[in-house]
């Protein structure tokens, strides 16, 4: 029995440095940006990826741009405890445009990923976090960090030439008319599948305004500016959360149409481009500094 | 609990502890362990089913010592038909009521009389096939007088519900396994490290081999009709694949969980696909379960002696018999006809035993005339196994008409090359391993050899194993 237990020790050692290596490649490839981030902000910007044009020009105005493509609500609220356990953060900037309640960011979002963020004040008992701390760390168990490492090794034995689409390439002021119609027809799909609330969203919504509230955090909402043809499909739908932010007394800064005649500030229906977001920050932040 | 879950690899080290370090000391207790383990690894599908198993042991068990007591030929008799009526009493009632019922009223309504009998919304419990047979033929070796029957109930509880085998088998015979758990057992280190290697090798079998030839297996079967005849020629093939893959990388898991223990099971799967003829194959796959039927249906109803319709008739009940044993539809009774017309040609020029030996022994490759053998009997195999697969009858017919068409010899549609490289490398660990009790039971004499196939094994299943889900084994369903 001895020989067999150290056996099995051996094995097992074996089994962690294949998965810290595993675990440091995978980390790099699958979170990459993800866990970039900067402690010694006292303002951050927390939204998906319509915050992302804005980069890091932000900085200018002592605003940390903490956003990530695909963050939901669940992801800010880990994102915004870790803030309040390592910063003297004071002011949070959040996106409340039409679609973060919609029930499709339950499925769609970064849980996988702001797991690296989360603090034990993200789980009602320390098991479920010790847990799930360590399962993050196993990448032998992690099916998204390996089909990630998969994709990026096999990648070097697949030309993509013939991935090239001629579609791709062109900018949203380059589409025809009947172009962006179906375009933004198809994201409206996409991100209104159906017209109820999230509970769970609204939950987690509920719980930063709280949380700033219990921290004295200066919480401002953000709606990022829209073209044309998705505001007319999200006129009149809306998921609610500039609404609850309304009823709740704090400041929403509505920018949906500001570039309504501006197609060559947006790389798509609903995202600006770079040029989009350099004109967003003044017109953002010169108000706030005011 | 399946074998490839978190669940299962947390389990098994907590009863492999307590097993050989705190119940070491007395049977009893490390019996009574195995049978607490199994009900908790069976409970955690569903506990409701666990009566199921309860009284099937109760029944038995009892009937086992009121045998060994009753000399009357009548009340023996009796006694032995209870327990046939308790266990093919639960196994009729879950896994064929619905059947029968069906084909009852499909049956008067061809005849004009609409009857109506409401059939049931049952859920078939896991495993039940397995374990019922296993304690049948514990009553019906003590009614031979074949095995002494036991008095000690934690014993006979733990080897009807032994966590490993419990719900898709091997299907144990008392005579080889229930004596295991009278004797104490010992640590036995190449017994644990052989287990642990054939482990390794079933969870290859099924996360790689078997639930990657699903998924493509799975696309092509439920679309049938979209597709051309060299697609459907391929997901025959992986469908073949993924039922040798799944099925024999379970048995593989549970006999080498089992020698953890220190207990030996029978080999389950002994390379079928190498076989030359189908009654080999028949001698290579599922063992467990055709040799249950050799010794407890074909040979009482008379097996190769009498008149030759006799002879006919018993090849035809023990191919249908095992056909529908793997579910209530009539795929699987077609299947097992099938199997039977494959093999009354070498039964009745008594051919049927030529072919005992291991193929291409002690060679790297086989004979031209081995060769064309193995190939000729894989495809009949792949053929039948389309049935098996279907969804109806009906199903079946069409997908072979299609199969068979001119789209036979165009490029197929789905032909995924890392898959078809994977299996390739299988077929050939696994010819090259055919003498031995599974693929890799003999590796290089060198620990670092050994040990360097081990970690590529475990690379392998991580990168190219199908963890899209947590995908039942095919013969939980029956």
């Amino acid at each position: 029995m001895k020989k067999f237990i150290i056996n099995i020790f051996y094995f097992l050692s074996i089994l962690v440095v294949l998965n810290t290596i595993l675990n440091h490649y995978g980390n790099e490839l699958y979170l990459g940006s993800y866990k970039e981030h900067a402690l010694d902000f006292h303002s951050y910007l927390l939204s998906d990826s319509r915050g992302l044009p804005l980069k890091t020009h932000t900085e200018t105005y002592g605003i940390y741009n903490f956003s990530a493509e695909s963050d939901s609500y669940m992801d800010m609220k880990r994102k915004l405890n870790y803030l309040i356990k390592y910063t003297k953060v004071d002011t949070i900037y959040l996106t409340v445009d039409d679609h973060t309640l919609s029930p499709y960011r339950e499925g769609s979002n970064n849980l996988d990923r702001s797991i690296y963020y989360a603090t034990q004040e993200d789980y009602p008992n320390s098991f479920q976090y010790f847990k799930d701390k360590l399962l993050f760390n196993i990448a032998l168990l992690q099916p998204k960090k390996r089909t990630i490492l998969k994709n990026h090794i096999t990648s070097y034995f697949k030309s993509d030439s013939n991935q090239i689409n001629n579609r791709a390439i062109k900018s949203w002021e380059q589409l025809s008319e009947v172009e962006r119609l179906a375009d933004a027809n198809i994201r409206f799909e996409y991100q209104h599948p159906d017209s109820y609330n999230s509970e769970q969203l609204i939950s987690h919504l509920e719980a930063i305004i709280k949380l700033c509230n219990d921290h004295n955090i200066t919480l401002i909402g953000i709606q990022y500016p829209l073209t044309r043809d998705y505001l007319e499909l999200t006129r009149n739908v809306s998921h609610g959360a500039s609404e609850l932010f309304t009823k709740k007394g704090l400041k929403v800064l509505d920018y949906r149409t500001i570039f309504i005649n501006n197609n060559d500030y947006f790389s798509n229906q609903d995202h600006l481009n770079d040029k989009g977001g350099k004109e967003l920050i003044p017109l953002l932040f010169d108000q706030q500094s005011d | 609990m399946l074998f490839n879950s978190i669940d299962f690899a947390v389990f098994l080290p907590i009863v492999f502890i307590l097993y050989w370090f705190v119940t070491n000391k007395n049977l009893k207790s490390q019996n009574l362990l195995i049978v607490l383990a199994s009900y908790l690894f069976y409970g955690w599908w569903d506990w409701r089913f666990l009566s199921l198993i309860l009284t099937s042991t109760l029944v038995d068990y009892f009937i086992g010592i009121s045998l060994s007591k009753q000399e009357n030929a009548t009340k023996r008799k009796l006694l032995l038909w209870t327990s046939i009526f308790v266990n093919i009493g639960f196994l009729g009632f879950f896994k064929y009521y619905n059947f029968f019922v069906d084909n009852f009223i499909t049956a008067f309504s061809f005849f004009g009389a609409d009857i109506s009998v409401g059939s049931l919304n049952i859920i078939l419990p896991v495993g039940i096939s397995f374990y019922t047979f296993q304690t049948l033929s514990y009553s019906i070796d003590v009614y031979k007088r074949k095995l002494e029957p036991t008095k000690d109930l934690i014993a006979f509880s733990a080897f009807v519900s032994f966590f490993p085998q419990l719900v898709a088998g091997p299907i144990e015979r008392a005579t080889n396994l229930l004596p295991q758990f009278y004797i104490k057992r010992k640590f036995d280190y190449s017994k644990a490290v052989d287990g642990m290697r054939q482990i390794l090798w079933g969870l290859f079998k099924k996360i790689v081999i078997a639930d990657n030839c699903a998924q493509y297996a799975n696309a092509i079967f439920n679309n049938s009709s979209e597709y051309s005849g060299s697609t459907l020629a391929i997901g025959a093939l992986f469908f073949t694949f993924q039922i040798y893959g799944d099925f024999s990388g379970y048995s593989d898991i549970a006999i080498g969980t089992s020698r953890l223990f220190g207990f030996n099971l029978k080999q389950n799967f002994a390379f079928p696909y190498f076989s030359r003829d189908i009654a080999e194959f028949w001698r290579r796959w599922h063992i467990s379960l055709s040799t249950w039927f050799r010794d407890y249906l074909y040979i009482p109803l008379g097996g190769s002696r009498g008149p030759v319709q006799i002879k006919i008739r018993n090849v035809f009940i023990i191919f249908i018999v095992s056909g529908f044993w793997h579910g209530a539809n009539w795929t699987f009774i077609a299947w097992g006809a099938l199997n039977a017309l494959f093999f009354l040609p070498l039964f009745l020029t008594k051919n049927n035993r030529n072919n005992l030996d291991v193929v291409a022994q002690g060679s790297y490759f086989p004979s031209f005339k081995a060769s064309v053998q193995i190939l000729l009997t894989f495809s009949l195999t792949v053929f039948a196994w389309i049935f098996f697969r279907a969804e109806s009858i009906q199903h079946a017919w069409s997908y072979i008409s299609l199969m068979f068409s001119k789209s036979l010899f165009t490029i197929p549609e789905i032909r995924p090359t890392d898959i078809i490289i994977l299996i390739i490398t299988f077929s050939i660990v696994e010819w090259l391993g055919r003498e031995n009790k599974y693929g890799i039971e003999c590796l290089p004499a060198n620990k670092f050899l050994r040990w360097l196939i081990y970690i590529i094994l475990i690379i392998v299943i991580y990168f190219f194993g199908n963890f899209s889900e947590e995908i039942e084994f095919i013969y939980f369903q029956f």
